[in-house]
This record gives C-alpha cells, structure tokens and sequence, in this order.
C-alpha cells in the first residue's frame, strides 16, 4: 500500500464520524417525521405565527448587529490598544456565554427593575421583558459577536494602499469608506450577516429566559419547538424539521456567499 | 484645513510664491531618518534614485500627504501643504497631486471608466459628466474599447495606464510616480514607457519620479536627485550624474554609458555621430546603454577581433567610490570604469591617446 493511500485511509475513518455525527441527528428526525399528519400539524396558526416572528426577530436582530457591529468592527480594526482589548472581550463574551446566562444578565439590566429598564420605563414608558422587542434585543445580542468578526476580518484585510490611492484622487474618509471600503469587504459583510441571521433564528436560551414563551408575541420557532415537546411530540418534531428546512435553505440560497471569497486584487 | 500662510518681511518671497514644488523637510519612520530639500518647477521631471530602502518611496508619500512630516515644509505652486508655523497637514484629497503606485490599486468593483471617473466624482462633477470625460481619457491611453472591463479583466500594463488615466483625470497640480512600471512585465514595458512618456510630456505640472532603474530615469528625468541612507547624496542633472558620480552605488546604478540613436542592421548609429555593432535585433529609434566597467582600455591597437574598437583622447579622470572613471572625447563619449592598479600600469592622465574595445553583448539597446 502506497503512503498515499495508506494516508487517503487514515483519514477516511474521521471523516466518517465527523459525517456520521453531522448526519445522524438529520436522519433521526427525518425517520420519526410523521409525514401524513405534517400538513395539519404544520398549517396551524401557531406555525404561521412562530415563523414569521422568527424569521422577523432574526433579520431585525441581524440588521441591529449590522448597524451597530460594523462602526463597532472599523473602530476595533483600527488599532491593537488596551482599551479595545478590553472591548473586544466584551464583544467575545456573547459567543462564550450560555444564553441562559445571557438571559439572566438581559433581564438584570433591561428589567422593569434593572439597570437601564428602570429609567427606561419610567421616561418612555418603554419595557422590553416579555415583548416582541425584547426578542429582538436578544437575537441582536447573541448575534453581534458573529457580525463583528467577520466584519473585522474583512476590514483587516483590506489593503489600505486603496485607502490611499483613492485620497490621492480627492475623496475624503467618508466617501473613501463608502465607495471603495465597503463595497470591497463586501464580501466578509455578508457572510457576516448571514452567519447573525442563522444564530438569531436558532436563539434559545436567552430569548425564553428574557422575553418569556408568550405565543404570538415573543414564541419563536425553538421555543415552539420546546414547548410542544411536552404537549404533542409530533408537533414538535414537525417544527424541528421545518427549522431544518429554513436554515438549509438560507445555507443553499447563499452557497457562492457562504465564504468570504478573495476580493480581487488588482495586479 | 490650511492655515494661511504669511511670508516673514525680509524673506525670499519671490521663491516661496514661485510655480513648482519646493520640499525640504525631515521624515522619521522605524529605521529610516528621511531628509530631503528639493525643488521641482512646473514641467519638470525630477527623479528619484537609490537602493532599497533609502526613502524614496516615503518621500513620494510625504509629498502626496499620505505619510505626515516632522520637520521642515512642502509647498506646492506657493501654497503651503505640509509644516510651516501653524504646523500645517493637507490631506491627500485636498493636495491635487496625483499619484501612480507601483501597483496600479485599481478599484476592483468599479470598471474601467468608473475608475477613472472616481476622482471626478469625488471632487463633484456630475456623474454622466464624470464618465464622459473618464471615456475620453481611457481613449487616450489607447484603451477605448476597454471603458467596461473590470480590472481582473485588464493585463498588467492596460491596468496601469487605467492608473494614469484615473491620476491624469482629476487635473492635478504635481503628478508623483513611484516605479510605475515596476509591476509591469517586461514585454509590456516598452509600449507603457513611451505612453507614459508621451502623458507626462502633455503634464504641464511638477512631475516626481522614483525611477526603477537608470533607464527610467534617464527616459523621463529632468534632473536626478540621488537618495542613500535617507540622504540625497546627489542632485544634478542626468548628464552630470553619468559624469561624475558621487559614490560607488551612484556609478552603479546611472553612470552607465546612454545614447541616442538609431539601429539599423545590427549597428547602432549615434545622434551625434559614431556607431557601435551591437547584438540586437531591433530597428529604428534606440538608447544604447552600457557600463563603464565593459568599456576596456588599451595602450595601443588591441590583437584578436573586437568588433568596436576605436581610439580616443582621455578627457578626464575622477575617482568613484573605490574606482576610477576615465572620460574619453570623441563622436561617442565613453567613460571607462577601471581599478587603481590598472591606473598606474596604464598611467592615466588626460591628454593621453588610448585604444577602446567593447563586446557588442556588452551593449544593451531599449526601444526609444
């Protein structure tokens, strides 16, 4: 046996259990999926409700962490001092922390009685526990980190040298950023978003602890899923695979975009 | 923003009103310590030339406002840009000085014209105006029927002329060039040389060079200013630098032996008179380039066959660097470049008649 082979072999076996491991799970819910009763189980009011405050919730949250993670990403990008070390953590933390957790510190702070809430409520008259926003605050939440790496990465990547080259032609730092910068990590932006958009749809933990299991309001997908489990296991098996189908689509639908793809380089 | 700057009573305020770029100021940057004083007037091409290293691209930079200085001032057609009293720093965007990288950093998203049309934009002309006059430049450059390529569709050369043409668009002031041909392949070169020419000869600007080697900068330069260790070790004109160079890299780099002329079968035909068989193919208009160090030097008639021999009076002897540079009169003024031991057994002295022989591989010929 050539080293070459005996090499393609070694490496045969965990790339085998990786896939198996990927793929049991799929084949488990595809196998218990009570295909006769789905179009009942699925067409349901609930259903319609609980997706569309999904897929809301989650792009809202996406465009917040867009919105606020791309100054955010520029601001982080543009240097290595101690104070954004500090913030960088912070921006990490998200990612690390259990959302249940996250719900905690949520609530701590947007609570009727919390940091911020409290104030909050008594001039705006503004409380976000319990309430479609405070989905959104949630998804946004656990979502940024995703954004603003990916958008870092994009910006530290990008060569200054057109920075330059477009100063040199008379456009300021604005329009610079705006017409070479951006559209150039474009790319990394985009990944960005979607990789946002796919966490917030899959928010569990803090959206439940933060924003409570209101149906209509504030039940989203997995928390749907959750709750039937107990209720009626086919029902939550059926809004499982439909979870799997939203998020296989979005990875489908974005294939050639999943990657940040090498921006050209002009020679 | 510009402070005004008022000229001290008492001072040479013809010099600082006067057209041109005038750049004496001190630059340091990790291990470099830049320090420069030079003026270039409207029209003219300075070059600048040296090893790695030795600042001139950061000197380029400080000029176009892209790296800041810490000493000294740059003002360009008597407007302060850079120092002064008031500290004074003009971005880039408001200097009007157009710069040609070593690599063209051609916007990849936007197509040719947009790119050209990005300067224009930028400074608030309409956008179909922008592409009208962005079209007509890429004509220009003989790259017409290219308005809509992206740049990963360009070749390396047709990307760079997009470069010029986009520096070109914006109507600069002092036009700043560092190797532009550099990222060019060889074959592409040729063509991109005389365009590049024939643009900067249209320029009526200040034009700053950093010349890739002494073809380039002979080919464009007006005067050549000479930069080591951060320190112009030579100005002049390119004549004087090729006469009398200041050190051992100096004599290296651009004081070669360049003429003009014509080739035609084989024999390089000098403007001035002369002619030297060379190994070329080529016809038409030529520089014939070739160092001192091939240039070999007899006491009478050389035995065996050299294909260019011919006898000529030593018109002066000057030492460069560790070595010595013979210049000899005649219709193809050649300076030889020879070692002391060789001086004392040849007893060089001006004056004195010698026989000159040089292989005709020796001599290098560039389309002119």
């Amino acid at each position: 046996m050539s080293p070459r082979r005996r090499a393609a072999l070694l490496l045969a076996v965990p790339v085998t259990a990786a896939v198996a491991l990927l793929s049991l799970p799929l084949l488990g819910l595809l196998a218990r999926t009570p295909w006769s009763r789905l179009p009942a189980l699925l067409g349901t009011s609930e259903v319609g409700d609980a997706l569309a405050l999904s897929i809301g919730c989650a792009t809202l949250g996406a465009l917040i962490a867009g919105a606020l993670g791309l100054p955010l990403a520029a601001w982080l990008a543009g240097g290595c001092s101690r104070i954004r070390s500090v913030v960088r953590v912070l921006v990490l933390l998200p990612m690390v922390l259990p959302p249940v957790v996250a719900g905690v510190a949520l609530l701590l702070a947007w609570g009727r009685g919390g940091l911020v809430g409290a104030p909050l409520e008594r001039w705006t008259g503004v409380t976000l526990p319990f309430t479609t926003g405070g989905v959104v605050v949630a998804a946004a939440y656990v979502a940024l980190p995703f954004f603003v790496l990916a958008a870092e990465a994009g910006l530290r990547s990008f060569d200054r040298r057109y920075a330059g080259a477009a100063a040199t032609l008379g456009a300021g730092p604005w329009r610079t950023f705006r017409v070479v910068t951006l559209p150039m990590i474009a790319p990394s932006l985009q990944a960005g978003l979607v990789v946002a958009w796919a966490r917030a749809l899959g928010e569990f933990g803090a959206t439940i602890t933060f924003a409570g299991n209101l149906a209509g309001e504030t039940r989203t997908l997995p928390l749907a899923v959750f709750a039937a489990l107990e209720s009626d296991p086919d029902a939550a098996i059926a809004l499982s695979l439909l979870l799997v189908v939203v998020s296989a689509s979005l990875l489908f639908l974005l294939r050639g975009r999943w990657l940040p793809q090498r921006v050209e380089e002009g020679r | 923003m510009s402070t005004p700057h008022t000229m001290p009573l008492g001072a040479p305020a013809a010099a600082a009103l006067a057209a041109g770029l005038r750049a004496a100021f001190r630059l340091r940057r990790g291990t470099l310590d830049l320090t420069v004083d030079l003026s270039v007037a409207p029209g003219e091409t300075l070059a600048l030339v040296g090893p790695n290293g030795a600042g001139k691209t950061t000197c380029l930079l400080a000029l176009a406002g892209l790296l800041g200085i810490d000493d000294g001032q740059i003002e360009l057609d008597g407007r302060l840009l850079d120092g002064g009293p008031g500290g004074v720093h003009v971005p880039p965007e408001a200097r009007r000085a157009g710069v040609l990288f070593q690599d063209p950093l051609l916007f990849p998203h936007l197509d040719a014209a947009a790119n050209v049309a990005f300067g224009l934009r930028a400074r608030g002309v309409p956008r179909g105006e922008a592409v009208a006059r962005a079209e007509e430049w890429l004509r220009r450059v003989g790259l017409g029927g290219r308005t809509r390529a992206r740049p990963a569709q360009l070749s390396g050369g047709q990307a760079q002329r997009v470069a010029l043409a986009r520096a070109l668009a914006t109507a600069p002031r002092m036009l700043l060039l560092d190797e532009p041909l550099s990222a060019v392949d060889a074959s592409a070169r040729i063509a991109l040389r005389r365009e590049l020419r024939a643009q900067l000869d249209g320029f009526d600007g200040v034009r700053v060079l950093v010349a890739h080697d002494a073809v380039d900068a002979f080919a464009f330069a007006d005067r050549i200013a000479v930069l080591e260790h951060g320190q112009v070790v030579q100005a002049g004109t390119p004549a004087e630098i090729c006469a009398r160079p200041g050190s051992g890299y100096v004599a290296d780099l651009v004081g070669v032996n360049l003429f003009a002329g014509t080739v035609a079968a084989g024999v390089f035909q000098g403007a001035d008179g002369g002619s030297m068989v060379v190994a070329s193919s080529h016809e038409g208009p030529a520089l014939a380039v070739l160092h001192p160090r091939a240039v070999s030097l007899f006491p009478a008639r050389p035995e065996g066959s050299p294909r260019n021999v011919w006898e000529a009076v030593v018109e002066a002897v000057e030492p460069a660097g560790d070595r010595l540079r013979v210049r000899f009169g005649g219709a193809l003024p050649l300076v030889a470049e020879v070692t002391p031991a060789a001086t004392a057994e040849l007893r060089l002295a001006a004056g004195e008649r010698f026989w000159l022989a040089v292989k005709a591989t020796e001599i290098a010929v560039y389309s002119a």
